[in-house]
């Protein structure tokens, strides 16, 4: 391995950089996630494409990925955008996706100049690299298919569109997209989540429809039908093969919104969650041998993670990860509808998991809120991983119909207790937090590589949102940026393992995050007051190991896996 | 960046940073909207939608007599009886915001009585439900502390039982088992409080006792869908894989029948007999399958079938007003009258409470509908 020193994005206020400490932050504005979005020159705003008719694909956006496109060391941008339906007036309004390049103190609209847009329908967009060249590709999300833009940046100073020769056939509603090495042959395959069959030509009237159009509203996920997800194996050169109906995963027509790369039984390979809308979730274990054909097993139902304690689906949506009770095994976190607890299930550590969402403090204070995105992150360096959660409803009548239920929502965090257990964070995490949104997307960043992460939220039908993270933790961090052999050289799917100050942590790549988002892949830790880590070790995809000790903290670590 | 915070200087617990003991306590993010306090109307035009209500409840017809409770309430906002039974029966109602209208209808009366103990235990009820359980808890905890005399035996069961999972949420086991024990002291055949001794013992990590109190739940109500849901997830985990298939087939049927993101809201009347009839072979010493299953069908005006399958459940020994009362109204409905008669006499194996007045109640709908019979025939 080699310390790689990464260069700062963002020149913002840092802190706890300066030698007086904390207490020499600029004093306004104050809170732990302060808005940036002005100062920052990023200037996306989310475009619906309402046009009245209440198509449902409308409250579904925005969606955002970080990727470096470049290849110059910092992390890009880039936002889902809408279409107009039928009625809506496009004038004046921008409906392209965009792509935002960081230049380090400013971020630059470069949509056109390297041709990353489409003009569909995208709910977001998956930035794994298909072909293995190096470089970030992007896979859109699109109300219709998807769409594959190749990464030929360095090349041709652009994004080629390659859909038509990768193999890829996905028709209707593509939600979300994540990439795995579910064969273990070192390529990424596609796993395509699909929401409902939805035709926009015959939108349906739903809603109070005695009290006439005022009362219209968007339908719920119940008067559709499921779409099928769909799996395609990554063939090299960049190609898919469809292998869906070998492989089963058409069949559950669940009504997906959010996927979870993770090595949910800890037998080293890649497992994955299906987050679905008020149909049960899925859980596809991977029993696939290595370089053998791609063998996915669903096994949510038998393993305690497809519904409710009390036995029913839920609403679920944006989805998380992460090992918040300190016992090595990593806990599914899923937002889910109003009037039901966000949900955490614990995992048991033996491929079982429990609904601990009430016992956990995250379920109560959900039972308002429509969640969506969601991320853990260690927001105060302690060691155990906190949560940041945005909400905003869907039903735009909602205040007419169930005054005390809100359609702009606030966003959450809640705090781990270091048990497992979470306390909500009052005001002190910053005026966005007291602020009401229709809060969608959600990916975080470390946009300054000071060890902290920051955020990017996609509201719904709103500007973007961009929170620096000013939270006053000093404790130590460490970061890893792995460096997995080609083709997977993000190392999606590894696992990083650390032990500082007594204390075991584990860290995953995920290829996807949140709700409709791509997220920084470095993997971040905060150690609280240990002087150093005591050892870590990298499990690449493939199996090889990597050990690392006595690290240093502060800084990121590069990592290469060997050839 | 290399930044090494550890050697900067920083304060290791800033007074602002967001450690365990730092953070506020903001429980639920939960706010209440504004209510004034309702004003009277016309008491004597709201009593008869009321009484019809009432009249409704206990045929089990929830949805009829919730509108009949607007009715009253739109005639009398400040009617404090039609408030509270409009709040239980949101409150059992299982629709998406029901609890939030329930919740409202408590408030509503405590604008007007305060202190009325029947409006502190459903306003707490509202807001367990709701999850909001501070103020649940402090409501609960005060209606158990009324004098004896002004607390029925139901509500104080309820209080007990929601205070109870309270307790087992916070991870104060003996509280919650104490609780529940006293909800069996009055209301031995609670299901729901089988389950909670048995979310306790889980608590407690008692695998033995959980299975115990499971099945004890699930022998008073065999379609307890989280009794089951959680005896399969056990059974799952203790290897006994053959026990867990069958428990498996029972929710994969039951489910979508309880789960409101499935068909439970649907109109598919017919793909809901039919799952009906799929769980009564499952569960075949079970009543309330037979009941729906006929409803069902009934809904589907498939009244033949009805028919037939409330004679085949009567004729097997299940009787309830229920299954008496839909196999009664299929038969008349196909104008079969001394079928429908017939049918009525079932009601004796019926102990019901009031009932004379409810098998006159029942007797008048067979008649009516029974002259109804011809038109239909010809539609």
């Amino acid at each position: 391995m080699s310390a790689r020193v990464l260069r700062p994005a963002l020149a913002f206020a840092l802190a706890c950089a300066t030698p007086a400490g904390c207490t020499e932050r600029t004093p306004e504005p104050t809170g732990w996630f302060v808005d940036v979005t002005a100062r920052s020159g990023l200037s996306f705003r989310h475009e619906n494409g309402a046009g009245g008719e209440k198509q449902m694909p409308e409250i579904f956006g925005g969606g955002v990925a970080v990727l470096d496109y470049d290849g110059d060391g910092d992390l890009d941008l880039f936002f889902a955008q809408g279409a107009p339906f039928p009625g809506c007036s496009p004038q004046d309004r921008d409906f392209r996706d965009r792509l935002f390049r960081n230049d380090g103190d400013r971020f630059t609209d470069v949509t056109d100049a390297v041709g990353a847009s489409d003009a569909d329908f995208t709910f977001s967009a998956a930035a794994g690299d298909h072909d293995g060249d190096g470089d970030p590709d992007l896979l859109l999300c699109n109300f219709g298919g998807v769409r594959l833009l190749r990464n030929d940046v360095a090349e041709r100073g652009r994004f080629t569109d390659v859909t038509a020769e990768s193999g890829l056939r996905s028709r209707g509603w593509c939600q979300c997209a994540a990439y795995a090495d579910f064969d273990r042959d070192g390529d990424l395959d596609l796993y395509v989540g699909h929401y409902v069959v939805y035709d926009a030509k015959q939108s349906e009237w739903c809603g109070d429809r005695q009290r006439g159009d005022a009362y219209r509203t968007y339908c719920g996920p119940d008067v559709f039908s499921g779409e099928p997800d769909e799996l395609y194996r990554n063939d090299g050169n960049g190609r898919f093969t469809d292998v869906s109906g070998e492989i089963g995963v058409s069949a559950p027509l669940g009504k997906c919104l959010g996927l979870l790369i993770i090595d949910a039984d800890d037998d080293g390979d890649t497992d994955l969650f299906v987050s679905n809308d008020s149909t049960p979730n899925l859980l596809w274990r991977n029993d696939s041998l290595p370089g053998g054909p791609i063998r996915l097993t669903e096994v949510s139902m038998d393993a305690g993670c497809s519904v409710g304690k009390n036995g029913v689906a839920r609403a679920s949506m944006g989805v998380d990860a992460a090992d918040t009770n300190g016992d090595g095994d990593q806990e599914i976190f899923v937002t889910t509808f109003t009037m039901e607890p966000n949900t955490l299930f614990r995992s048991d550590g033996d491929g079982f998991y429990t609904d601990w969402s009430l016992e956990s403090g995250l379920g109560e204070p959900s039972r308002l809120w429509v969640g969506f995105g969601s991320r853990f992150l260690d927001i105060d360096r302690d060691g155990d991983e906190d949560l940041f959660v945005v909400n905003g409803h869907v039903t735009d009548t909602i205040e007419l119909t169930s005054p005390g239920i809100w359609y702009r929502q606030p966003s959450q965090i809640f705090l781990n207790r270091g048990d497992g257990r979470f306390t909500l964070a009052g005001p002190e995490a910053g005026a966005y937090l007291a602020e009401r949104h229709l809060g969608r997307a959600l990916a975080s960043w470390d946009s300054d590589d000071d060890g902290d992460l920051d955020l990017v939220i996609a509201n719904n039908g709103e500007p973007a949102v961009m929170l620096e993270n000013r939270t006053p933790a000093c404790s130590g961090w460490i970061g890893f940026d792995l460096r997995g052999a080609p083709p997977n050289g993000a190392a999606i799917g590894a696992r990083v393992t650390l032990r500082a100050g007594g204390r075991q942590q584990v860290r995953e790549v995920r290829g996807t995050c949140s709700y409709a988002a791509w997220c920084d892949l470095r993997l971040l830790f905060g150690v609280g007051t240990a002087a150093e880590v005591e050892w870590a070790e990298v499990r690449w995809p493939r199996g090889g190991r990597t050990r690392l000790e006595h690290l240093s903290l502060g800084r990121y670590v590069e990592v290469r896996e060997s050839p | 960046m290399l930044v090494s915070l550890a050697g900067a200087g920083c304060a290791r617990e800033p007074a602002a940073a967001p450690s365990s003991g730092s953070a506020s306590e903001v429980v639920a993010g939960f706010e209440d909207e504004p209510l004034e306090r309702p004003l009277a109307g016309d008491r004597t035009r709201a009593l008869e939608p009321f009484a019809r209500a009432r009249e409704l409840e206990r045929m089990g017809a929830i949805v009829a007599a919730l509108k009949q409770l607007d009715a009253a309430l739109a005639a009398d906002p400040a009617f404090v009886d039609a408030l509270l039974l409009a709040a239980k029966l949101r409150l059992a109602d299982g629709a998406e915001y029901a609890p939030m209208t329930a919740l409202r209808h408590a408030r509503r009366v405590r604008l007007l009585e305060p202190d009325l103990p029947a409006a502190i235990v459903t306003e707490g009820l509202a807001r367990f439900v709701l999850d909001d359980s501070v103020r649940a808890r402090g409501l609960l905890e005060r209606f158990l502390s009324l004098p004896p005399e002004n607390i029925n035996p139901s509500s104080r069961a309820a209080a007990e039982e929601a205070l109870g999972l309270l307790a087992a949420r916070r991870g104060d086991v003996d509280e919650a088992a104490q609780r529940m024990e006293r909800v069996l002291a009055i209301r031995p055949e609670r299901a729901q409080t089988h389950y909670g001794l048995a979310v306790v013992a889980d608590a407690r990590g008692d695998l033995v006792a959980k299975e115990r109190h499971l099945e004890a739940a699930l022998q008073r109500d065999a379609l307890l869908l989280p009794a089951r849901h959680e005896r399969f997830l056990l059974l799952m985990r203790a290897g006994r894989h053959e026990e867990a298939a069958r428990e498996k087939r029972i929710l994969e049927v039951l489910r979508p029948l309880r789960d409101d993101g499935g068909i439970m809201f649907s109109d598919d009347y017919a793909g809901r007999a039919r799952l009906w009839g799929d769980l009564a072979q499952l569960l075949p010493e079970n009543l309330t399958c037979r009941e729906m299953r006929v409803r069902e069908l009934a809904m589907a005006r498939d009244h033949g079938a009805a028919a037939d399958e409330g004679d085949a459940a009567l004729r097997a020994g299940f009787a309830s007003i229920q299954l008496v009362a839909e196999t009664a109204f299929a038969h008349a409905r196909l104008g079969r009258a001394e079928a429908a008669r017939a049918t009525m006499a079932h009601l004796a194996r019926c102990n019901v409470a009031n009932g004379q007045q409810l098998e006159a109640s029942l007797q008048r709908e067979v008649e009516r509908l029974l002259q109804l019979a011809p038109e239909r025939a010809k539609q």
